[in-house]
C-alpha cells in the first residue's frame, strides 16, 4: 500500500507526458519540417497547428508541475543536471509561442515562420538532450546532482537527439497527413516517408549500441520479469516503423499513418519506461525514493487527481470541435 | 562562491518573474471584460459589443501568449536554479502548481482555442461558455499561484523535524494566513491595470477622433468598474499593510524605514522620504510625520511599531528597495483613484459624449499616459513582497542561500544574459505590434459569425 500511492502518481504523470509528446510533439515536429518548405506551405502548416497548440503544450505544464509536487526529488535533479537542454527547451517554447503570434501581425511572415521554425527546432532537441541526458549515467550524490554542467553531452545522447528529432518530424508529418487534402498531402506523404526512415535508422541504432553494451545506461530486458515485454514492445515499434513506411506512400487512408505513429511513441515508451522500472533516472534515483510523503500525494490526488480525467475529456470535446480539415478561412483570418 | 551563485539565480527570478507578471496581470483583466462585452451582446443583440471583443480579443492573445511564453519558464526554474528548495518544499509548493497547471492553466488554453477560433464553428452560446472558461481558468490560476507565494510569505501547517520540512495540515498550508488579502489585492489589481490599459487605449482613439462612439462605449464600462476598484484597493492595500505586521513585522518596518520601535504611551513617525543606511541601522536624514505611523499601522494614536533593529542584523530583509517600491506604489494608487474621479466627473458634466468627447485633450492625455500605472504600482507592490521576505525563501524556515541549485555559475549568467536580451525584445515587439494592431483600428464591418458543424469541410 505504502507503494502504490507513488505508482499511481508515476502512471498519471506517464500519461500526461505521453499525452504532451504526442500532441505538441506533433506541432513541435511540424514547426521543424516547416523549416524546408517555402512560405505559402508553411501558412498552412501553421494553420494546421493554428488552435490547439496553447492546449496540447499545457501537458508539459502539467507534467512539469506533477513533477515537482509528486516527485520533487527528480524534478530538482532533472533540471538542475540538465540544466542547458532544459533551457533550449523554453527558449525554444518562448520563440514558437511569440512567433506564432507576431507573424499573425506582421507584414514579415517569412521572418517570423523561420523564428518559429527555430524555435520547434530548439525545444525538439531539448527534449531529446534531456532524453539522451537522462540515459548518460548522471552522477547524483545525496539528492542533489553532483556533476559536470556538460556531463549530458556524449555520442550516445546526441543518436537520442536526433531519433527525437526525427520522430516528432514523423509525428508532425503524419498529423499533416491527417489535416490537409489533395497536392499539399501529397508532399506531406513524402516528409512523413524521410522522417519515419530517418527516425526507423535511429532507433536501430539505439537499440544495437545497447545490446552491444556499448551504451552507458542501458535498458533491463535481460532478465526477468523485464525479459518478457521489453523486447516485445521494441518489436512492436519496429513493426509500427515498417508499416508506417509503407503506410506513409501507398495507403489511401489519411488517419492510418497517424495511428501507426502513435503507436511507434506508445512502444517505445513503454519499452523505455519498462526497461528502467522502478527508476525515474536509471540508475540512480528510484520513483519511491523520489516521491513526496504520503500525505502530499493524497492531497495531491484530491486536488489535481481527480481533475484529470476532466481536462482529457474537455480537451477531447476542444480537439472534436476543430476536428477535419483546416477551414480556408481559419487559415490566417481569425487572429 | 556559493554567494554569487545565490545572487544571480535571485537575479533571473527577479527578472523573470518582473517580465512575466505584466502579462497575466492583463489577461486576466482582459478576459472579464470581454466576458462582460460578450454577455452584453447575447442580451441586448447590439452588434457594437460584439465588435468590442473581437478587438480587445487580438490584444488579449498577444498578451496570452508572451504570457504563456515567459510563465512556462519560471515553473521550470524552481527545479533548474532552486532545487534544494524544491525538493524540501516540492511536497506544498508543488502540489499547488500543479493544481495550478492542471485546474486552471489546462482549462484556459484549451477553451482559448474555441474562443479564438472557433467562432464558426460553435454555437454562440458555447463560444460564451469557452469565454467564461478562459476568464475563470486566468482566475484561478492567480489564485493557486498566490497560494504557493503567500505559503513561502506565511508558512503554516507545516512541522519541522530534523531540519526537513513536514506538512502536518495541507488545508492550513494552503489556506495561510497571507493567502485571503494577497489573493484579492492582486486579483483587483490585475482588474485595476486591465482598465488603465484600456482606458488608455479609448484615450488613444478618441485623441485622434477615431471610432470615438465605440472607444466611449468600452470606456465608460471601465469608469464604471473603476468607481468600485479604485478605493477598494485601497483599502484592500491597508488590509495587505496590516496581515504583514502581524506576520512578517521586519519586512513591515523595512518598508517603512522603522529602526527603533517607539516605547509604550509614544507614537511612532512616519517617514515620508529617506535615505535608509543599513549599515549604520539608521536614516541618513527622514522627513518625518508625528503619530503617523502608528496611526497606519495599528489604526491607534500610541500604538506601538515594531522597529528595524528589534531583529538580527542578518534576519533584516534590504531597507531602501521596499522603502521606495512601496512609496511608488501607494502614491500611484492615490493616482489612479484620482484619474478614475476625474473621469466620472466629466461623464457628469456630459463631457463623455461623441461630438463633445475629443475636445478634453487634457483629460484624456492623462488617461493615455496612465497606461503605465497599474503595471508599474503592482511590479512596486511585487518588490516590496519579495524583498521584504529577504533574507528568507520560506519566511522563517528556509533561508535563500539554502535553496539554490548546484548549477555551475556559468550556465546561470548565460542564461540570466540571454533572457534579459529576449524579454527586452519581446517588450519591444509588444509594443511595436500592439501599435500597428491599434493603427489598424477595430474591425466594424466583418460578417457576424455563423456556425457551422464541424466536419463539414468547411469553404462555403
Amino acid at each position: 500500500m505504502a507503494d502504490f500511492l507513488p505508482m499511481l502518481w508515476y502512471f498519471l504523470l506517464v500519461v500526461t507526458m505521453t499525452l504532451f509528446i504526442i500532441l505538441d510533439g506533433a506541432d513541435l515536429g511540424i514547426g521543424v519540417l516547416s523549416l524546408g518548405v517555402g512560405e505559402s506551405r508553411r501558412s498552412a502548416m501553421v494553420a494546421a497547428i493554428g488552435p490547439l497548440w496553447y492546449a496540447n503544450e499545457t501537458w508539459l505544464v502539467v507534467g512539469g508541475a506533477t513533477l515537482f509536487g509528486a516527485f520533487p526529488l527528480a524534478y530538482g535533479v532533472i533540471l538542475s543536471s540538465l540544466y542547458i537542454p532544459a533551457m533550449m527547451l523554453l527558449f525554444g517554447l518562448i520563440f514558437r509561442a511569440v512567433s506564432i503570434e507576431f507573424r499573425s501581425h506582421s507584414e514579415h511572415k517569412r521572418l517570423w515562420g523561420i523564428a518559429f521554425g527555430i524555435g520547434c527546432l530548439l525545444a525538439v532537441a531539448g527534449q531529446g538532450l534531456i532524453f539522451g541526458g537522462l540515459f548518460s549515467n548522471l552522477k547524483i550524490e545525496g539528492g542533489s546532482f553532483a556533476g559536470r554542467p556538460w556531463d549530458w553531452l556524449n555520442a550516445w545522447s546526441v543518436i537520442i537527439a536526433l531519433g527525437v528529432l526525427a520522430a516528432y518530424a514523423m509525428m508532425g508529418a503524419a498529423h499533416l497527413v491527417r489535416k490537409t487534402e489533395g497536392e499539399g498531402q501529397i508532399q506531406n506523404r513524402w516528409l512523413l516517408l524521410g522522417s519515419a526512415s530517418v527516425a526507423l535508422a535511429s532507433f536501430v541504432a539505439v537499440v544495437v549500441l545497447m545490446m552491444l553494451g556499448y551504451a552507458p545506461v542501458s535498458l533491463v530486458w535481460s532478465k526477468p520479469p523485464q525479459v518478457y515485454f521489453v523486447p516485445l514492445f521494441l518489436l512492436v515499434t519496429l513493426l509500427g516503423f515498417v508499416m508506417l513506411l509503407i503506410s506513409s506512400r501507398g495507403g489511401k487512408s489519411d488517419k492510418i499513418p497517424y495511428i501507426l505513429a502513435v503507436i511507434v511513441f506508445l512502444g517505445t515508451a513503454a519499452a523505455t519506461i519498462g526497461g528502467i522500472f522502478p527508476y525515474l533516472i536509471p540508475f540512480s534515483l528510484s520513483i519511491a525514493q523520489a516521491a513526496s510523503p504520503q500525505a502530499s500525494l493524497v492531497f495531491m490526488l484530491f486536488g489535481a487527481g481527480i481533475i484529470l480525467p476532466i481536462i482529457i475529456l474537455y480537451n477531447l470535446y476542444v480537439h472534436r470541435v476543430f476536428a477535419g480539415k483546416v477551414y480556408e478561412d481559419e487559415a490566417e483570418s481569425n487572429y | 562562491m556559493e554567494y554569487a551563485a545565490v545572487d544571480v539565480a535571485r537575479a533571473q527570478f527577479a527578472v523573470t518573474t518582473i517580465f512575466h507578471m505584466l502579462w497575466p496581470l492583463l489577461s486576466i483583466g482582459l478576459s472579464l471584460f470581454m466576458v462582460v462585452m460578450e454577455i452584453m451582446w447575447l442580451r441586448t443583440g447590439d452588434e457594437m459589443y460584439y465588435r468590442q471583443v473581437r478587438f480587445w480579443s487580438i490584444l488579449f492573445i498577444l498578451t496570452f501568449g508572451i504570457g504563456v511564453a515567459s510563465g512556462v519558464p519560471l515553473e521550470f526554474q524552481f527545479g533548474t536554479n532552486w532545487s534544494r528548495f524544491s525538493a524540501a518544499t516540492g511536497n506544498i509548493v508543488g502540489n499547488l502548481l500543479a493544481f495550478e497547471a492542471s485546474m486552471s492553466f489546462a482549462l484556459e488554453a484549451a477553451f482559448l482555442a474555441v474562443f479564438i477560433f472557433g467562432w464558426n464553428r460553435v454555437s454562440r452560446r458555447m463560444h460564451l461558455f469557452s469565454n467564461i472558461m478562459v476568464a475563470f481558468g486566468a482566475s484561478l490560476s492567480a489564485f493557486w499561484i498566490m497560494a504557493a507565494n503567500s505559503w513561502m510569505q506565511t508558512p503554516a501547517g507545516v512541522s519541522l523535524e530534523g531540519g526537513k520540512i513536514a506538512i502536518t495540515n495541507y488545508l492550513q498550508a494552503t489556506f495561510n494566513p497571507d493567502l485571503p488579502v494577497a489573493f484579492t489585492h492582486i486579483w483587483v489589481a490585475s482588474i485595476e491595470t486591465t482598465l488603465f490599459f484600456v482606458g488608455g487605449i479609448c484615450a488613444w482613439y478618441i485623441l485622434r477622433n477615431r471610432n470615438v462612439d465605440f472607444f466611449l462605449k468600452a470606456f465608460k464600462i471601465m469608469v464604471i468598474i473603476g468607481i468600485v476598484v479604485a478605493p477598494l484597493q485601497i483599502f484592500l492595500g491597508d488590509a495587505s499593510g496590516l496581515t504583514v505586521i502581524k506576520h512578517q513585522p521586519a519586512k513591515a518596518a523595512a518598508m517603512e524605514a522603522h529602526w527603533v520601535t517607539n516605547p509604550p504611551d509614544t507614537s511612532a513617525s512616519w517617514v515620508l522620504v529617506a535615505q535608509p543606511d543599513q549599515k549604520e541601522q539608521d536614516n541618513d536624514w527622514e522627513v518625518k510625520i508625528p503619530y503617523m505611523l502608528s496611526i497606519l499601522s495599528t489604526h491607534s494614536i500610541k500604538g506601538q511599531v515594531v522597529g528595524l533593529k528589534d531583529f538580527p542584523i542578518n534576519d533584516q530583509p534590504p531597507v531602501t528597495l521596499p522603502f521606495y517600491a512601496f512609496r511608488i506604489m501607494v502614491l500611484l494608487g492615490f493616482i489612479m483613484l484620482f484619474l478614475v474621479l476625474w473621469a466620472l466627473w466629466q461623464w457628469y458634466r456630459k463631457r463623455l459624449r461623441v461630438e463633445s468627447a475629443p475636445k478634453h485633450r487634457i483629460f484624456w492625455n492623462f488617461w493615455l499616459y496612465g497606461i503605465p500605472a497599474g503595471f508599474l504600482a503592482t511590479e512596486c507592490g511585487w518588490i516590496v513582497r519579495e524583498v521584504g521576505r529577504q533574507p528568507w525563501l520560506v519566511y522563517g524556515i528556509m533561508r535563500t542561500n539554502e535553496g539554490v541549485s548546484p548549477v555551475d555559475i556559468t550556465a546561470t549568467v548565460t542564461s540570466l544574459s540571454l533572457f534579459i536580451i529576449v524579454y527586452l525584445l519581446l517588450l519591444g515587439l509588444f509594443i511595436y505590434f500592439t501599435d500597428r494592431i491599434l493603427k489598424k483600428g477595430p474591425d466594424m464591418i466583418s460578417p457576424l459569425p455563423t456556425f457551422r458543424k464541424p466536419n463539414s469541410t468547411g469553404g462555403d
